[in-house]
């Protein structure tokens, strides 16, 4: 079945709301003729089988393209819009574009090419009558490459097909309990695996998106009273921005009823705010990759203080097993690696067989992520194998940051760590060790080549030096022990 | 017209430029958040600590979500430290 048949199966003549932000209410059936437009628009002049770049913020144009990109059966490549110039140039080159659809604010990096462009002004061009237009079946197809952060810094291509989406979207909905009548605050973008599942998930359902892209995440606290929301999905730094900089636990929020948290862990200080501020409310601990769609994991809300740090068991659909180096799995206090089978795991990575049989071998997908389990097999991470640091949401491999400071003269070893932080989950902080030049110059020359040449989130917010850094007994630099010595320094 | 003392005025701006990482030349009142692209989400919840530790003031939710361009962070920041 195609992807997006699917997912308007029970709502495409749907009379309630599907969409709001600030004044704009868009009904199913309204939202379901559009993409029916679109796409048998795009089938027509351009077929099936191409590859289709998304660059956009969430929007109403970006739902659009998203959907209708995959209903006619192309694929729809999805990257960051903090993307650094380097990087989209890379991926421009690996990938064939037919068409691209950007959002205005984003046209100048894709200044210097031919390919046709569609921005949120010229989607109607694609739109013709009104027709009944059914997608492609093409379950093992490649409905979506998403662009996310290796651990070692170049981005990879993770290829999901219509299949992986569909059981995603089915196990998710599985736990979730979703119904018509819920309505999702969404403050994450659709460019990532997170946010997309949000997406899915409420259209298969027939419930409501509400898109905030405000300047400051603090205004959903009013938008979720103001548009009755049901449900809040954010990653460490969500809650953690919430919690810091706003007076959200002392909020009420009457229509609110459940909130999943999943992009990295969050420390157990602040989902026990959240589980004491709102005891009658559903908290998710979730976990997941965009090499399985999105969600591999989830506690039961009814576990959240019982199972505290624990990000729960496989979710219906998924074998989730932490497995030891032999392949076995771990007794309860033994360390492995968390591993996964099922329909959600992608096809591979774009381009690079070698990088896929590294983490995908015999059908089972090795998160990189390292665990233990307790005596009812509940989950927990105890670590990464992967050198990366997960900021915001975001996973960030050192090596590029370190690669791009260690260019600069002046510099003769660079280490980029990540340590805990009250905002962002973990911090960037730069450990230099400087020739001998004057400090302040070397720091300022840093952070304007950073902030040049990297999105936000991957810009170091402390660089600090060092004389020596700690050596392993291979006599290679302890990042572990540097980390712990930081830590300290700060703790002082 | 509010009234500020150039030095103040100064430092708001440096600031600004170091967080965003751009030249002072780029930014004047009209610089916006929904349309200059190094200013985004993160970068302004930086800004809001910057000037928070730089002048100890404590901004209101609604003037945090209000600061939506250089001119508006201008006036806002000086009347906090007006108030103060």
């Amino acid at each position: 079945m195609n992807f997006i048949d699917y997912l308007f199966e029970h709502s495409k003549f749907s009379t309630n709301p599907f969409f709001l932000e600030s004044d704009v209410m868009i009904t199913y059936d309204a939202f379901y003729d559009d993409v029916n437009r679109i796409s048998s628009s795009l089938f027509e002049r351009y077929g099936p089988g191409n590859q289709m770049l998304l660059l956009s913020e969430n929007s109403y144009f970006f739902i659009l393209a998203y959907l209708s990109i995959i209903k006619s059966g192309n694929t729809a490549v999805l990257v960051e819009t903090r993307i650094g110039e380097k990087d989209f140039a890379q991926i421009f080159k690996q990938c064939s574009f037919s068409v691209c659809f950007v959002q205005k604010k984003f046209l100048d990096l894709l200044k210097n090419t031919s390919i046709e462009l569609y921005t949120e002004n010229d989607l109607k061009r694609l739109s013709k009558e009104k027709i009944e237009f059914y997608g492609l079946n093409l379950s093992d197809d490649v409905a979506v490459i998403v662009f996310t952060s290796g651990s070692t810094g170049t981005k990879k291509g993770v290829m999901l097909t219509h299949k992986n989406l569909i059981a995603n979207t089915e196990s998710i909905l599985g736990y979730l309990n979703l119904a018509e009548s819920d309505r999702i605050c969404v403050v994450l973008p659709f460019f990532y695996c997170y946010g997309a599942s949000l997406l899915h998930t409420h259209i298969r359902k027939c419930g409501s998106i509400v898109l905030s892209n405000k300047i400051f995440l603090g205004s959903i606290i009013k938008e979720i009273n103001r548009y009755h929301c049901t449900g809040l999905s954010g990653v460490p730094s969500t809650f953690q921005i919430l919690i810091n900089k706003t007076n959200f636990l002392k909020e009420k929020f009457p229509s609110l009823r459940y909130f999943t948290q999943a992009g990295g862990q969050l420390a157990n200080k602040y989902i026990q705010m959240i589980v004491d501020a709102f005891p009658e409310k559903d908290f998710y601990v979730m976990y997941g990759a965009t090499e399985a769609t999105a969600r591999l994991s989830y506690l039961p809300p009814h576990l959240a203080r019982e199972k505290m740090g624990s990000i729960g068991k496989g979710i219906p659909g998924v074998t989730l097993n932490v497995l030891n180096s032999d392949g076995v799995p771990v007794k309860p206090g033994e360390v492995g690696e968390i591993t996964a089978i099922g329909d959600n795991i992608m096809k591979g990575y774009y381009n690079d067989p070698e990088g896929t049989a590294v983490v995908k071998r015999d059908g089972r997908y090795f998160t990189g992520d390292l665990a233990t389990v307790d005596e009812d097999g509940y989950i927990y991470i105890v670590g990464r194998s992967k050198n990366i640091i997960k900021s915001g949401g975001h996973r960030i491999s050192p090596n590029e940051i370190e690669d791009l400071i260690i260019s600069l003269e002046g510099i003769s070893e660079c280490v980029v760590i990540g340590i805990p932080d009250d905002i962002m989950g973990e911090a960037v902080i730069a450990v230099v060790q400087p020739a001998d030049t004057n400090r302040e110059t070397i720091s300022k020359k840093i952070f304007l080549l950073c902030n040049a040449t990297l999105p936000s989130y991957k810009v170091p917010k402390e660089i600090l030096f060092v004389n020596e850094y700690p050596l392993n007994s291979s006599n290679k630099i302890d990042r572990q022990q540097l980390k712990a010595m930081i830590q300290n320094l700060r703790q002082v | 017209m509010i009234d500020m003392t150039t030095e103040q005025s100064t430092t708001i701006k440096r600031i600004f430029c170091e967080v965003l990482g751009v030249d002072e030349s780029v930014v004047n009142d009209s610089t916006s958040y929904n349309s200059f692209k190094p200013w985004d989400s993160l970068k302004h919840l930086q800004l809001v600590s910057m000037y928070e530790d730089e002048f100890d003031i404590e901004f209101e939710m609604d003037d945090i979500i209000a600061m939506e361009n250089f001119g508006l962070i201008k006036e806002i920041v000086t009347r906090y430290i007006q108030e103060k």
